[in-house]
């Protein structure tokens, strides 16, 4: 077979992505790793938007618990490898995804939103409030010198960025890529069914309920995987991490980026960490020029950046054709 | 095999359906025929579990199905089309038939292959869509065929279920006579060894496919035969029948009058 433009690209863009930390500046690895953690987010959400059809406003439920979660067992077993924890982050998004799910999964579109919005405030509320666990407003340190041991590799420190580079672009690879291959199983596509028309879904005699959370479980999973990386990253968990700001923060990247398409919310991550990184240079009010990019894509773009790409390369694709006549413009 | 008694549905004080029995026998292809409002779609509606009766009871092989939900109802093996085109519409035409292909051998919800592994469900796909004479669209979003397209489409998701009792809310609605026939041909053809309950407004459709007839008026069963028996029946006249045939002997003279 022979291998597609796509191929091509997504590889070349696999081997810079590898090289990156060696040859590149410290300050681009430090923000790198950032868009790798929110492109586990932004696609664990694409899970639920995109894919499915279902609107949270409580995505940083998942994300936080994911965050905690991993923190207390970072703090409390100081001999379990780091890797396990992020994955106890993740089984505890999936928990809470599953938990969140059974309840709010009767409502369907805005009222789905609202429901996930007050369930993500009332565990909001207990990490300010539940000092004891979760350190309230302080929040949790206490593994920044943590060291992560390799066979065969040796030793390396959380504060080495280098290593800490390498260790998210795993974990983000492999969940991008289980993402990925969810979308192609059977239960993928029962799930695109149901964003499309869950009326007729449910007389082929698919179970929709039942789909519906195991995706929010699934969503739950991911999404913990990304806090628990986070705060490896940030060698912190605050109660900021389950504020609806970081729902909407996650809704705004997929947007950006484009909702419909799985790339979307992953270009959209990249594209927010660097304009948040170089507007707050210019600007505390940098959340007001997001703002208006924002609008802006919505208006004119609803289907973010890389449907603004498809549109673009449409158009040069209709510009002549082989006569060469301008035939669409 | 599908047996109502005394169903009734009723929308706040307004009783849609009252008290109907009726029993569709294996393999019979039952019409259901009656004036616009009389409660012909809100009868598929309780039979699919999409409204529970207000009353009465349903029973579907010895199974009382009034409190399932309609996956649950479709899984016991009543597939249904409906009136107003229900398909999905962003997918394309060979997705929307293996959703329905994929959840007829109950493998919706299982992950641990890709779906474009599966030799057995793309084969079934095609073969149901070759029947309905989609193959060649098969790559085309469902949204973008023509209505008579999509309308084949509508019948032919809930043929790929492979159901025992097949459920056709007016699989002709909309279409020109010429389409109408192929819609009707296909039925006949998917039908055979299978027990069908059709919904349907053309009177030639009807009396040329159902082995019985029952008419619903105001929600309630006037009457219920073989066509013959409804040819007869004094009350079905009065009710709809008579009106359709006045309709079209007027219809008939007006015509001989404007080419005369």
């Amino acid at each position: 077979m022979k291998p597609s433009v796509k191929t091509i690209t997504l590889l070349l863009l696999v081997v810079a992505l590898a090289f990156f930390p060696l040859l590149g500046s410290k300050f681009h690895t430090y923000l790198l790793i950032e868009c790798f953690i929110y492109s586990v987010l932004a696609v664990s959400y694409y899970m639920l938007l995109g894919h499915t059809g279902l609107m949270s406003f409580g995505h940083a439920a998942l994300f936080g618990i994911g965050a905690y979660a991993s923190a207390i067992t970072l703090i409390h077993f100081s001999d379990l490898p780091v890797a396990l924890t992020v994955l106890v982050g993740g089984l505890s998004g999936l928990l809470c995804g599953f938990l969140i799910g059974l309840v709010v999964l009767r409502l369907t579109k805005i009222y789905l939103a609202f429901g996930t919005l007050a369930l993500s405030q009332m565990i909001w509320a207990i990490a300010w409030k539940w000092r004891a666990v979760t350190g309230g407003d302080d929040g949790l340190t206490g593994w920044s010198g943590r060291q992560v041991t390799f066979p065969w590799l040796g030793q390396f420190s959380l504060t080495n960025i280098t290593f800490l580079y390498y260790f998210v672009l795993f974990f983000a690879l492999a969940c991008v890529a289980l993402c990925w291959y969810f979308t192609r199983t059977p239960f993928g596509e029962t799930l695109s069914s149901i964003r499309s028309n869950q009326n007729r879904a449910d007389f082929l005699g698919i179970n929709v309920g039942r789909a519906r959370l195991m995706v929010f479980a699934f969503s739950g999973f991911m999404a913990g995987m990304s806090g628990a990386l986070f705060i490896l990253f940030k060698k912190a968990a605050a109660p900021t991490f389950l504020d609806m700001s970081t729902s909407f923060n996650v809704l705004v990247m997929s947007v950006i980026g484009g909702y419909t398409s799985f790339l979307g919310p992953i270009v959209g991550s990249f594209v927010y960490v660097y304009m948040m990184e170089y507007l707050s240079s210019f600007t505390e009010r940098w959340q007001l020029v997001m703002g208006a990019f924002f609008v802006l894509l919505i208006l004119f773009y609803p289907k973010g950046i890389v449907g603004m790409v498809q549109q673009l390369a449409k158009k040069v694709s209709f510009t002549k054709d082989k006569r060469g006549f301008r035939t669409k413009c | 095999m599908l047996i109502l008694k005394g169903v009734s549905k009723y929308f706040g004080h307004l009783g849609v359906i009252q008290k109907v029995d009726l029993e569709v026998i294996k393999g019979e292809r039952h019409a259901l025929i009656g004036p616009n409002g009389a409660g012909k779609s809100t009868l598929f509606n309780l039979i699919t579990g999409h409204y529970r009766p207000s009353g009465g009871d349903i029973y579907f092989k010895n199974t009382r199905i009034n409190s399932l939900a309609p996956h649950e109802i479709t899984r016991l093996g009543i597939a249904r089309s409906f009136q107003i085109i229900n398909i999905f519409k962003d997918m394309t035409v060979y997705e929307n038939m293996r959703i329905a292909v994929t959840a007829k051998h109950r493998m919706s919800l299982k992950f641990g292959y890709r779906i474009v592994s599966l030799g057995q469900i793309r084969e079934e796909s095609e073969f149901v869509l070759r029947r309905v004479g989609l193959l060649p669209f098969m790559d085309e979003p469902a949204g973008t065929l023509g209505y008579s397209q999509q309308r084949a489409l509508e019948v032919g998701l809930a043929v790929a279920l492979d159901p025992e009792l097949l459920l056709l809310d007016e699989p002709g609605a909309g279409l020109s006579p010429d389409e109408t026939r192929a819609i009707v041909s296909l039925v006949k053809e998917v039908t055979v060894g299978k027990t069908l309950v059709i919904v349907e407004h053309d009177m030639d459709v009807v009396f040329d496919l159902a082995d019985r007839i029952s008419v619903l008026n105001y929600g309630t069963i006037v009457a219920s035969g073989t066509p013959d028996d409804i040819r007869r029946n004094e009350t079905v006249k009065e009710v709809y029948l008579g009106n359709v045939l006045e309709k079209k002997s007027t219809a008939r003279v007006q015509d001989d009058a404007t080419t005369g």
